[in-house]
């Protein structure tokens, strides 16, 4: 539509015009009739101008940008729907091509963007590889500024001075992310002076769009992976509960309690137990060096080697003989971790065979923390004091000549603690005091007469309240065994 | 944790001062890996100012002890508390590494 006041200009410059000519032909013969002639010419001049006017190219509204407004919601959907990175590159060239008439396009994606497996290739529209090629040379031979370019003179530039492109207007815009840069994105008419700065800023526009469609997709992709690493880290925790015994060994002459938790969720720490035959148990308790999944899988090997190494040997010449003694054991174990143990991790381990016919107990202490004991009869709690060197520090046979056995004979109402360092060294205070061997001996020595339950509970409690605020930063292992009278056990 | 080297004529001084632990042990891994260090006819680890030493911090040291031995390098811990001592006493590693009361026993050994 013309704006209505362009017709009242002409009607108005038809009166004045008649006006005008009206003086001229009613007065001849008089003096020169300035006034009509100058309103004449005025007339004419404004007739000039007025029809210009309406001759004027007519934009059309800014509403029909219809097909932009519908790219661009293409683009933005495909996250929303799931779609893949190539899915939005494809969208991006067509929209593209589409919204500024382009008669050729190509996308070269970065090859240096990790993740997506497009990365390095090229997509073509209206153009073979072969003549995209010829143009990156040329492009690139003379590089133009960074970021967007636009030429409607491509022939001028130097790159192209020998060989005429098929293409003389282009635009060149860089996908750039917030990171990284994904690719440039190449736009090709044939005809000179074809692309405007309006088709630039609205391909600004997808290109951007692109990127964030890409960056969302990329973002939704890290967190799938993420919660997928979560789902692998419950099953692992999972797994390793089971690997953990749940059922303690029960009989009448003594009472077990255990404690276990990891820092992470999978752990280091390990016990298990095994009945022997003879009225014998074996109890084992140890801790791989570090935390986490590598120690996690250490701690499982060690319950395998546990497992395997306390079979009844058949070829034994003696009842003694049939199930490695405690130091036998340590050494068949270092000689099995020689060769799956990282050079600087470790295991420290105590295994204990309880015989419970004899009233006594043998162990051997392979750098694991030392033994609590409550001993009845002198009314007295102390630590074992035995040698023992860790696991997996001396890969050789020369490790048996520092691991000893020590034998003991237990009565009823002595009381056994267990535990990994978790448990003396867990900070509490100002952040660099540690529980203590001392701290543990004290807790016994108040509360060795109540059950094994009770006693785990009451240290336990004691520790909590110690590092109360405090993040746990080892896992965390306590066994408590407390020796009975053994009683008949009761007829069936 | 800081690590510092005082060399002398055939002997190489580390100073230890901080926490030794899983981040930490790095620092020192680098350290003791060079492979020059093994031209020194003694290596002294000063723990002086050494406060506390984790499994990671100890498999630093495990882990460089044959390497050592085999090139004849003597490896001498001393000035340490008695709460680190006791760390390397119970994994049995006292009875593997020479750990001495103070420099001037180091300096002997």
């Amino acid at each position: 539509m013309r704006h209505p006041l362009l017709y009242l200009g002409f009607l108005l410059v038809l009166l004045s015009g008649a006006l005008a000519i009206g003086g001229l032909v009613s007065a001849p013969g008089t003096d020169t009739p300035w006034a009509s002639w100058l309103l004449l010419l005025a007339d004419v001049g404004t007739l000039v101008v007025l029809v210009r006017l309406y001759f004027r190219r007519v934009e059309p509204a800014s509403a029909p940008r219809h097909d932009e407004i519908q790219s661009l919601q293409r683009l933005a959907q495909l996250v929303q729907r799931g779609h893949t990175s190539a899915e939005v590159y494809r969208i991006l060239l067509e929209a593209a091509v589409q919204t500024v008439h382009a008669d050729a396009a190509w996308l070269d994606l970065d090859p240096t963007h990790p993740g997506f497996e497009g990365a390095g290739t090229s997509q073509y529209h209206g153009i073979t590889a072969a003549q995209a090629e010829a143009l990156r040379t040329g492009l690139q031979a003379h590089p133009a500024p960074e970021g967007d370019y636009l030429t409607n003179d491509l022939h001028l530039r130097p790159g192209f001075a020998k060989a005429l492109p098929a293409f003389r207007s282009l635009i060149e815009l860089p996908l750039r992310g917030l990171h990284f840069s994904y690719g440039t994105l190449y736009l090709l008419k044939v005809k000179p002076h074809t692309f405007d700065r309006a088709d630039l800023s609205i391909l600004q526009t997808f290109t951007s769009q692109a990127v964030l469609s890409i960056e969302n997709l990329e973002l939704v992709q890290t967190s799938l992976a993420n919660q997928r690493t979560q789902e692998e880290l419950k099953i692992a925790s999972q797994v390793q509960d089971s690997l953990i015994p749940k059922n303690l060994p029960t009989d009448n002459w003594f009472d077990i309690s255990s404690h276990s938790l990891a820092a992470k969720e999978v752990g280091g720490d390990f016990y298990d137990f095994l009945h022997l035959p003879g009225r014998r148990l074996a109890v084992i308790i140890g801790d791989v060096s570090g935390k986490g999944v590598t120690a996690a899988f250490h701690m499982a090997q060690m319950k395998g080697i546990f497992h395997s190494l306390m079979q009844e040997n058949p070829l034994a010449k003696n009842e003694r003989d049939k199930f490695p003694v405690p130091s036998r054991f340590m050494a068949q174990a270092n000689m099995a971790l020689t060769h799956c143990l990282e050079k600087s991790s470790f295991i420290t381990s105590s295994l204990y065979i309880i015989d419970y016919e004899q009233g006594g107990f043998v162990f051997a202490r392979a750098g694991h923390c030392h033994t609590l004991y409550y001993h009845a009869m002198r009314e007295e709690v102390f630590y074992f004091e035995s040698q023992g060197l860790g696991l997996g520090i001396i890969r050789n046979e020369s490790y048996e000549k520092h691991i000893k056995n020590q034998f003991y004979d237990y009565s009823p109402g002595d009381v056994m603690v267990i535990y990994t360092d978790g448990i003396v060294e867990a900070r509490g205070g100002d952040g660099t005091e540690e529980y203590g061997e001392d701290r543990l001996k004290l807790r016994l020595e108040e509360s060795y007469f109540q059950e094994a339950e009770d006693i785990k509970s009451f240290i336990l409690d004691d520790l909590n309240s110690f590092t109360h605020g405090h993040p746990i930063h080892d896992d965390q292992t306590l066994l408590v065994i407390k020796f009975k009278s053994a009683q008949p056990l009761p007829l069936a | 944790m800081k690590v510092t080297a005082q060399p002398s004529a055939d002997t190489l001084t580390l100073l230890l001062d901080g926490e030794l632990d899983a981040s930490s042990a790095i620092v020192l891994d680098t350290e003791l890996a060079k492979p020059d260090i093994l031209n020194y006819r003694k290596v002294l680890i000063d723990c002086a100012k050494l406060s506390y030493i984790s499994s990671a911090g100890l498999g630093v040291f495990i882990s460089h002890l044959q390497r050592f031995q085999d090139a004849n390098v003597k490896l001498v811990f001393f000035n340490m508390q008695e709460k680190v001592f006791n760390v390397f006493e119970i994994l049995g590693l006292d009875a593997l590494m020479t750990i001495v009361p103070s420099a001037t026993e180091a300096e002997a050994a």
